[in-house]
């Protein structure tokens, strides 16, 4: 469970955040390019608007000067006037102004002559002095105008110079003023009639030149773009109408559309990656949580019935669909694999369970009580099984062919495990019958038989080695015969252990109608039989060498004075301590038997 | 273990190397029981077999068995370890060893 913490912990956050914050980082990449690419877009927009707005607002201001049929003679006046004109600046249509009762005084001492409409020829017929009213009322009624236009257009400054081809000087002629732009001679205050400011900069002078001789010009730069237009000559002089604007107020205008932009620009990815967000989280996140809670459960219990159940309720579409179905899968393959694997474990405790069994069996069909004679003062004998599986094909057998004689056995099959099992059980119990049947039997009879008994039921060619003895108890004579197996090791009374070469017949089970020999020879009273399979000299050591003849001989005469079982016990230990870790690979049988002979004789 | 296998006309000639013992031996009983029909004459090269259990003993004969039907069957080149085992299981009165 620790680990599953872990993991929970280590995903902290999630697919819908990890999506969040590729969301955020290209929101905010997408809206910073926005920004600046709509800075630039809305600067030239904004600037090209200008240029004709500022150029309408001139050419606005030049129809209403032409509108006075008189205006070349009311241009030339004013410039000529400029200081014995009494002007009142700004009257804006107040009623009660003094331009307004000068009207209405001109109006009644000439009452064909319309202000408005007066031509030259009216004007000039007039007296000096009334052609000064005429004057007076017109450049008020102008100034008004003006104000009236720069206050609909939010400009700056709005005014007419006048100047010549040297473009070095400004001189006022009328402009207009308002809340923002009070009548004064300073710097950025509205200047009056007959002011003259020097040009310094080439780039005023140009913009002067290049509205004076072809079209409408806007300065570049400065904080106040100027735009000129051409107005007429007055008095030897360009007239010109000219247009400030703040640039200020343009990049203003200019931030506050690229800011705009750039915030419906966010907004609407930031809705869009809500929406996306929320789809994901109810079409891919919500479905797997519940695939995940489903797959937990059936890691924790195995109740695939129930997962499944639930995994088709929810009924999923698309590739949540698909993985719900094979979740179903994987926990079916898992089920059918449990119960194959819980089949096998039973299968294979069942086999255990038989095999351990088998090897009781095994091992209560050899004699097993030692001393096996008690009684008997003058023969003592003990062996050993130890297979190297549950069960072995090896098997060590004694047994009283009547008062005088003991019968010894010592026997290896062909092969390991089952099988040999099998085939030594059979051959033990075909050997005992053959030996006992008939007490008088010559061991070579007795194994020719045997081996004809072994071969009718042998298809699988299966075969045993066997070596047979049989000790009279009164004279120590041992008749015997050898079919195929190991050389037994005999140690006389007063000598050591010695291998004893006897003559071998053929293997029992392997050819029909082979003929064995016997042998005999004496065992001298205390005097000592050693038989063993081929599982003692050629247990194998973890460099693949084995034990060899050698080496038991040798354990067996530092042991020679033992009792059998002394005897074995030695040869166990040696075996054991030369194979050290390495696997009992073949079985090891051993029986010794010791005869002490009458000690009364 | 590794067997050399050559066969002309209706002779065989196995070369085997290595340890013929329970793991090894089913090797050569498929070899033998897939290759062994018409064979009149069947020829084993012992010389670089180094151990011979009880299982590669239940090979051998079989073989023959089958030889002794057929044919003829002999082997060359036994070391002396497998010599002994031969001599003492008696395989070496049933076996035709060169």
């Amino acid at each position: 469970m620790g680990n599953q913490e872990e993991k929970e912990k280590k995903i902290r956050g999630g697919i819908i955040a990890q999506v969040a914050v590729l969301f955020l980082i290209g929101t905010f990449v997408i809206g910073l390019t926005t920004f600046f690419f709509e800075q630039f877009v809305s600067e030239g927009t904004v600037k090209s608007q200008l240029s004709s707005m500022l150029d309408s607002i001139a050419a606005e201001v030049i129809v209403t000067v032409d509108e006075y049929p008189a205006n070349e003679w009311l241009l030339d006046y004013w410039y000529e006037n400029a200081d014995e004109m009494d002007i009142e600046y700004d009257a804006d249509y107040r009623p009660g102004t003094e331009t307004e009762k000068k009207a209405a005084q001109f109006t009644q001492e000439h009452p064909d002559i319309q202000i408005e409409y007066a031509t030259t020829e009216q004007i000039t017929s007039l007296s000096a002095e009334d052609q000064k009213l005429y004057a007076e009322i017109v450049y008020s009624w102008l100034i008004t105008r003006i104000n009236e236009i720069k206050r609909i257009y939010e400009i700056d400054f709005l005014y007419c110079v006048l100047t010549d081809d040297t473009y070095s000087y400004q001189y006022f002629l009328f402009s207009a003023a308002d809340e923002g732009a009070k009548r004064g001679t300073e710097f950025e205050e509205v200047y009056p009639i007959g002011h003259v400011v020097q040009v310094d900069s080439d780039e005023l002078k140009n913009g002067m030149r290049t509205a004076a001789k072809t079209d409408g010009f806007l300065t570049p730069t400065g904080k106040y773009r100027d735009y000129y237009k051409y107005l007429n000559d007055v008095a030897g002089q360009t007239a010109l109408i000219g247009v400030s604007y703040d640039t200020s107020r343009m990049m203003d205008r200019v931030n506050r559309q690229t800011v705009k932009d750039t915030v419906n620009v966010v907004v609407g990815l930031v809705v869009l990656a809500a929406l996306c967000l929320l789809l994901i989280l109810v079409y891919v996140l919500h479905p797997l949580r519940k695939i995940q809670r489903n797959i937990r459960m059936y890691t924790k219990n195995k109740d695939r019935e129930m997962v499944t159940s639930n995994l088709r309720e929810l009924q999923l579409v698309n590739e949540m669909g698909q993985l719900s179905e094979d979740v179903i899968t994987l926990a079916e393959e898992i089920d059918n694999y449990l119960e194959e694997i819980q089949m096998i474990t039973e299968e294979k405790q069942r086999i255990s369970a038989e095999l351990s069994l088998a090897s009781r069996i095994q091992a209560d069909m050899l004699p097993s009580s030692f001393p096996p004679y008690p009684e008997r003062t003058d023969v003592n004998l003990y062996a050993s099984m130890t297979p190297a599986k549950e069960v072995g094909g090896d098997y060590y057998d004694f047994f009283k062919v009547d008062e005088n004689h003991i019968a010894l056995v010592i026997a290896d099959v062909s092969g390991k495990g089952i099988p040999a099992s099998l085939f030594m059980m059979i051959t033990k119990i075909m050997a005992e019958n053959a030996v006992t049947v008939d007490s008088m039997q010559s061991p070579a009879m007795i194994m020719e038989k045997l081996n004809e008994q072994i071969c009718k039921h042998n298809k699988e060619e299966m075969f045993v080695t066997l070596w047979l003895g049989i000790l009279d108890l009164k004279t120590g004579r041992v008749a015997a015969s050898n079919a195929g197996h190991e050389n037994p090791i005999l140690k006389q009374s007063g000598g050591t252990f010695q291998v004893l070469h006897d003559k071998h017949g053929f293997v029992l089970g392997g050819m029909e109608g082979i003929k064995y020999n016997e042998y005999e020879f004496m065992m001298e009273p205390d005097s000592k039989l050693f038989l063993y399979t081929d599982g003692v000299p050629e247990a194998t050591n973890e460099n693949n060498e084995l034990f060899g003849m050698d080496r038991l001989v040798d354990t067996l005469r530092d042991a020679q004075d033992e009792t059998p079982e002394g005897i074995l016990n030695a040869v166990n230990n040696a075996v054991e301590e030369f194979t050290g870790d390495a696997l009992q690979f073949d079985d090891l049988t051993m029986l010794c038997v010791h005869y002490v002979g009458d000690q009364n004789s | 273990m590794t067997i050399n296998k050559e066969i002309q006309d209706k002779t065989m000639t196995l070369k085997l190397a290595g340890r013929l013992d329970t793991t090894t031996s089913p090797e050569l009983e498929e070899e033998l029981k897939a290759s062994l029909d018409g064979i009149e004459d069947l020829r084993m090269d012992f010389s670089e077999l180094e151990y011979i259990s009880s299982a590669g003993l239940r090979i051998l004969l079989a073989a023959q068995k089958t030889m002794n039907k057929q044919g003829t069957m002999s082997i060359t080149g036994v070391n002396d370890t497998i010599m002994e085992i031969f001599e003492i299981t008696g395989f070496s009165d049933i076996l035709t060893i060169k």
